[in-house]
């Protein structure tokens, strides 16, 4: 009986000692990220049949288990993954979010002070200070459209190399995960590796702040994992990496490729989840859209600018030239299309702006297949245009009325498969840059000048005169004066001829005038002189209208005050948008998806902080209860210490008998 | 539910790191007095915020625009104002120049002054703005407008260019009036036809301005009335440019109005025969001439009866021209005072337009201070809980006890 007595109370006594071990175990891992609490199983062992009874023959350790709830670790997992691809979004968001409205770095305060600075020449158009004024703010516009896609380049630049980064990341955690399960593996056979399993736990869990991922446990211990849609990133002890190369469309832009030794597979479309998906969808929704919305606004100024300047006169009785830089520039032309590398063909590419109105602030792939090149909008993959391979003799252009841009192959021929990248905004604001270069050339005035004779008899009086084209030979064929000079002239109350002032020529004859109407003296269908003029009331025969080259005009402001008007007029999205409404939609965009994007993070932060709480409330160590296993225990400890020694006075009481 | 030691501490980090971000927000919108930060504080108020600062922005500069103008037309009305007063003086000296008792040399002394005075008006149609570009030239803001050619003949030598200038959202007001539009785009005579005598005449017939006294049957045409006679009875017969008769012959009684074709002419005193009276269509006659000729009207010899009525004549068309170029020139004052008055309405409704889009912006972009104080003391509060809360669970351990 006492070798039972004994041996009971050494395997009670082994058994609090594992337990006492156990405890202060998770005692001590109670600071241990990932640490899931363990405790001691306890089992009778087999009982000793003996004289007809079956006896108890003590205690043993079944298992030291870990208190783990498998559905409440993988939420977590899952809440890491959402919650840090909103984190990050947010972060890089806000940056954005944060310049775009600065009243010193944003485009709306120099937009507004460009325009104060037009309408003041428009005010003053004889004044060489307001010039002056005009010509610093055309520079100060250009510097602030170029600092804000410096700055977006400077977020680009960062969200490429945190990709790579991450992609190092996720690489080296996989080959972790790899030999974690190659260990967990070799001793599994042996019970259930507590330690590595929660150190494996915390890698699954560091790699779902990276990137979305979803796990599969095999049989013999191990576990799998798989990221994007499906394509294997550990299995057992094997691992593939993660890598980034060029995008071929794009070589600022980096692709995700999942490496096993020489093959390699292009990932980037299915990366979801994590910081990697955050970036990537910062990238694509938020990065490219604000750059695209960005140079479109630029380039609506500049051309309407160059244009309104085109059509005026300068303070020298010269026609206006460029203020801003030249929209359709050969570079700027090229500029706005990508060869894919992967290209077999030699076909080179330019894109013209026709249309600033129509402009979208989406990128376009142009792919050519079977002698058709099919334009695709890269937002909502759907086909915009497409048109057969131009036959005769190169360059060839090709308008895309519906998007305002023109596509000019300009030599060479595309191979089935050949792709190209157009970006027709993107470049925008960092092309944008002051051409004019001197104050003089300042166009405020308008280059014709009309007048009424002093002869004349009859009430008709020039209402208003436009001026639409200054390309047109009436102004081009000698500088400083029209050619040729024009007069109207009255026939009769309501019909006069035009006239050459000059010779007295008649060029038309005959036209119809309804007096007491507002009559366009050079009606379609006449001779085209690249302007036009409105006169009303009631002329008598003979009257006339000289029409002449406004030398000297340096006080007119017809053309100022049509620049001055380009700020309320809608000059973007198909005549929907003023440039300051077109970068306030911009800006309320970029607020609109970082304040979605903020709620998100806030959203997914407590889903997360609640499934960590459910973890942490299973598995997280307690030092209460700690404190009071360790009394018990203790107290299991000394009972069995006890036993011993009753084991031991019981034999101490048998020796004595034989005594 | 069990909880564990960690989250203990997680729980009690994390509520005091939520509070502090909020009273740093907070305060950040106190330092500010900013409810809207970023755009992403408020997407919907930013685009509000962003539009009314538009606006302020635009009727801020159509402000400046409206008192840039009125500038230009203040100069311009004192310029017009002090014309006025010159031709008044002409016209007083015209009418002088009707007194029966005056001699010619009383005339030429009344001749002498309507020089200075037209050398006078010049000047004030040269008036430079500012002292930089000229008010009257149109465009041409560096060219003097009014001169005289070699011949004495008046020549404008600006253009007829009117700047137009924005001062409200749809309100466009001109600028500025050319030289040509006050001072020379004026018609001469009774505004649509002048009367004149043949200088040859050798009666002492006196025409008067005339009037239409029927628009409808009105024909302009360059007229002339020709006295004739049958026996001893003045007769007079109206001929047109074409010199087919139009009307007559018929009696000519002294001072009864002469009508053909909606004219209406007063003929008096007693011409002779042969003598003959133009009618014109109205032409354009600028001031300076008009008072040019004037000075030549005041300066005719009236040693006979004949030349007395031809001063009698000049002097009455004298005055027709004087009253249409002071008619003009009080039209133009006139456009310029209701110009000034559109202005001072415009600048009002800016003003108003700005406090109106001023306060909108505070409401939708500033903090609702007494609500921001609150909310800081409320998360004051809230961190300072927290914080000693978490200080006294975390010493609770049954370890203390053992």
């Amino acid at each position: 009986m006492a070798v039972g007595v004994l041996g009971n109370a050494i395997s009670g006594l082994l058994g609090a000692q594992a337990a006492l071990s156990t405890t202060s175990h998770n005692i001590s891992n109670v600071s241990t990220d990932g640490y899931t609490r363990q405790n001691v199983v306890f089992g009778a062992r087999n009982p000793v049949f003996s004289g007809g009874n079956f006896f108890g023959s003590g205690t043993q350790v079944d298992d030291v288990r870990r208190i783990f709830d498998k559905i409440t670790n993988q939420e977590v997992i899952n809440n890491t993954s959402t919650y840090n691809q909103f984190d990050i979004f947010s972060e890089l968001a806000g940056q954005i979010d944060g310049f775009l409205a600065d009243p010193s770095a944003g485009a709306s305060p120099a937009i507004q002070s460009f325009f104060d600075s037009i309408n003041g020449l428009s005010n003053d158009p004889s004044s060489v200070g307001q010039r002056e004024v005009v010509f610093n703010q055309v520079q100060i516009l250009s510097t602030r459209f170029n600092n804000l896609s410096s700055q977006l380049d400077a977020i680009a630049n960062r969200t490429e190399s945190e990709i790579g980064g991450i992609a190092r990341q996720i690489s080296t955690i996989s080959s972790s995960l790899a030999e974690m399960n190659r260990n967990i593996v070799a001793v599994s056979s042996f019970g259930a590796p507590n330690d590595l399993l929660d150190k494996r736990d915390q890698l699954l869990n560091q790699l779902s702040q990276l990137i979305d991922i979803s796990t599969f446990d095999q049989a013999d211990g191990s576990t799998s994992v798989f990221i994007g849609t499906g394509q294997s990133l550990v299995i057992g002890a094997q691992f593939n990496t993660l890598e980034t190369r060029p995008s071929a469309l794009d070589p600022k832009q980096s692709d995700l490729v999942l490496t096993n030794g020489t093959t390699k597979v292009n990932i980037t479309s299915s990366i979801a989840g994590g910081k990697l998906g955050g970036l990537k969808d910062f990238r694509d929704n938020m990065l490219t859209p604000t750059y695209n919305r960005l140079g479109k606004v630029a380039l609506a100024i500049a051309d309407n600018f160059n244009k309104q300047n085109q059509l005026g006169m300068d303070m020298n009785d010269q026609l206006g030239s460029r203020l801003f830089n030249d929209i359709n520039a050969t570079s700027a032309q090229q500029g706005r299309v990508l060869d894919n590398a992967n290209n077999t063909g030699n076909l080179s590419l330019q894109v013209s702006i026709n249309d600033v109105s129509k402009l979208t602030d989406d990128d376009y792939l142009l792919s050519f297949k079977s002698g058709i090149y099919t334009l695709t909008n890269t937002t909502t993959n759907a086909a915009v245009f497409s048109f057969p391979a131009p036959a005769g003799p190169l360059p060839v252009s090709v308008a895309v009325p519906t998007i305002g841009i023109g596509i000019t192959v300009n030599s060479g021929a595309a191979v089935d498969g050949d792709t190209f990248l157009i970006r027709p905004t993107k470049l925008g604001s960092s092309d944008l840059g002051r051409e004019v270069a001197d104050l003089r050339q300042i166009a405020a005035a308008s280059p014709i000048r009309i007048s009424d004779s002093l002869g004349n008899v009859g009430t008709g009086t020039v209402v208003s005169s436009q001026v639409n084209d200054t390309t047109n030979a009436a102004f081009t064929t000698s500088t400083g004066q029209l050619s040729p000079p024009v007069r109207i002239e009255f026939t009769s109350g309501s019909t006069y001829n035009i006239v050459n002032n000059t010779t007295n020529a008649v060029i038309e004859a005959g036209l119809a005038f309804t007096p007491n109407n507002q009559n366009t003296v050079m009606p379609t269908g006449v001779t085209d002189f690249g302007y036009n003029v409105v006169i009303a009331g009631s002329p008598s025969a003979g009257d006339s209208f000289v029409i002449d080259y406004n030398n000297g005009g340096i006080g007119d402001n017809r053309n100022a005050s049509l620049m001055s008007n380009l700020q309320t007029q809608s000059t973007l999205d198909g005549g929907t948008a003023s440039f300051q409404q077109g970068y306030g939609q911009l800006v309320t965009r970029v607020g609109a998806q970082t304040q979605e994007a903020n709620t998100s993070r806030e959203a997914n932060l407590s889903a997360l902080r609640q499934s960590q709480d459910r973890r942490e409330s299973v598995s997280g160590v307690n030092l209460d209860e700690e404190a009071a296993n360790l009394i018990a225990f203790q107290q299991a400890f000394q009972a069995s210490s006890r036993v011993i020694a009753v084991a031991g006075q019981l034999f101490d009481t048998l020796l004595g008998a034989f005594n | 539910m069990r909880i564990s030691t960690t989250q203990f501490n997680t729980t009690g980090l994390n509520s005091i790191k939520d509070q502090m971000s909020g009273l740093l927000k907070t305060q950040n919108q106190l330092a500010t007095q900013k409810r809207v930060q970023v755009p992403s504080d408020d997407p919907v108020a930013s685009a509000v915020i962003f539009n009314i600062q538009q606006q302020i922005g635009i009727t801020t500069r159509l402000t400046q625009n409206a008192e840039g103008v009125k500038n230009f037309a203040q100069q311009e009305e004192i310029a017009l104002g002090s014309s006025t007063n010159v031709l008044q003086r002409v016209r007083d000296l015209l009418i002088q120049g009707g007194n029966g008792t005056f001699s010619d040399s009383d005339r030429n002394a009344l001749a002498d002054e309507v020089e200075q005075r037209l050398l006078e008006l010049q000047g004030l149609a040269n008036t430079k703005v500012n002292g930089i570009e000229y008010l009257f030239s149109g465009f041409q803001a560096n060219v003097k407008p009014i001169d005289q050619d070699s011949s004495g003949t008046f020549i404008y030598n600006g253009d007829q260019g009117q700047r137009q200038v924005q001062v409200g959202t749809g309100v466009t007001v001109s600028a500025s009036d050319s030289g040509f539009d006050t001072f020379f785009d004026i018609r001469n005579g009774n505004g649509q036809f002048s009367t004149s005598a043949n200088l040859a005449n050798t009666g002492n017939g006196v025409i008067g301005s005339g009037s239409v006294y029927d628009t409808a049957a009105y024909l302009p045409d360059n007229y002339s009335i020709q006295i004739t006679t049958t026996g001893s009875q003045l007769q007079y017969e109206v001929f047109d440019g074409g010199s087919a008769s139009v009307t007559g012959p018929t009696n000519y009684v002294d001072g009864q109005a002469i009508q053909f074709n909606g004219i209406s002419v007063n003929l008096s005193g007693t011409p002779a025969v042969g003598d003959s009276f133009n009618i014109d269509p109205s032409i354009r006659q600028d001031v300076f001439t008009t008072v040019k000729n004037i000075v030549d009207v005041l300066r005719t010899n009236t040693s006979t009866p004949a030349q007395a009525a031809q001063l009698q004549n000049g002097l009455n068309q004298s005055l027709e021209n004087m009253d249409r170029a002071m008619d003009k020139i009080s039209q133009v004052q006139a456009r310029v005072g209701s110009r000034l008055n559109v202005l001072d309405n415009q600048i009002a409704i800016n003003t108003d337009f700005n406090l109106t889009n001023t306060s909108a912006l505070s409401k939708v972009q500033d903090i609702d201070m007494a609500e921001a104080i609150s909310r800081l003391s409320q998360q004051q509060f809230g961190l300072e809980a927290a914080q000693q809360s978490f200080a006294r669970i975390q010493n609770l351990s049954l370890f203390n006890f053992l």
